[in-house]
């Protein structure tokens, strides 16, 4: 617990939570990309943060989702199959959703931090100021 | 070692100590935050006071002994512990403290300038 430093670890936090928003910001624009069913699905990417044992957090990786996705039965669509069937995303709009709270909230609760330390350091500064 | 009255402020080594206690304070719970969503992530919690308390009691010069431990609060489904609210308010806790000690250090710095400048 030697390098730790309140900004630098508040902006780790802030760069997860924005990483994580992103990706949840990309998973939701796809959950209505279909495609036919010999491709792929759109694949959901999910941040799998870690601490970081220097204090804060960073990203350790990004897991996707099942490409098998979840058939459709959609015999409008000309991406459909002889059956009707499309493929869509393995992801539900709700747990995209509810990340999206958490993740704003964590992200939230890291600026504050950054705006305590802030205030730290200025009234550090004012020690010897008079 | 006891406080010496000639060459020891003890009180600016008080001052010191506790800057450096809350300032360590303020990163461990910057930490618990940053974590607040990572899986199996366990709080912390820093103690300084009981070390500077017994110090103090003792007429030792104090220095900053820190004890961090995890914190008991109930594991979530991710095995994470973070109570976000908990952490908040000891982080504005932990900010006021820390101003109101930068300001009795400064004027303990402002008296000792008076004292000095009074000859």
């Amino acid at each position: 617990m030697s390098a730790f430093d309140t900004l630098k670890i508040a902006g780790s936090s802030l760069g997860m939570h924005q990483t994580w928003l992103d990706t949840l910001a990309s998973n939701i624009a796809n959950l209505n990309t279909v495609t036919s069913t010999d491709e792929d699905a759109f694949q959901a990417q999910m941040v799998i943060a870690a601490a970081d044992p220097q204090g804060g957090v960073e990203v350790a990786g990004v897991a996707v989702s099942d490409p098998e996705g979840v058939l459709k039965h959609d015999p409008g669509n000309p991406l459909a199959d002889e059956d009707g069937y499309v493929r869509a995303p393995a992801v539900d709009m709700a747990s995209q959703m509810s990340q999206l709270i958490q993740a704003q909230r964590g992200y939230q609760a890291s600026v504050q931090t950054t705006k305590y330390a802030q205030d730290a350091y200025t009234s550090a500064l004012q020690i010897g100021a008079r | 070692m006891p406080i010496s009255p000639v060459g020891h402020d003890a009180v600016a080594s008080v001052l010191a100590t506790t800057l450096d206690g809350l300032a360590l304070r303020r990163d461990v719970i910057a930490d618990n935050i940053a974590n607040v969503d990572t899986p199996g992530f366990r709080a912390t919690s820093v103690d300084f006071e009981s070390a500077l308390e017994r110090a103090i009691d003792r007429g030792e010069r104090p220095s900053l002994e820190v004890s961090t431990q995890a914190t008991d609060t109930p594991v979530g489904a991710n095995g994470n512990n973070v109570d976000l609210r908990h952490e908040s308010m000891a982080a504005m806790q932990t900010q006021y403290q820390y101003q109101i000690m930068t300001r009795a250090a400064a004027d303990r710095h402002q008296l000792v300038k008076i004292a000095a400048e009074a000859r």
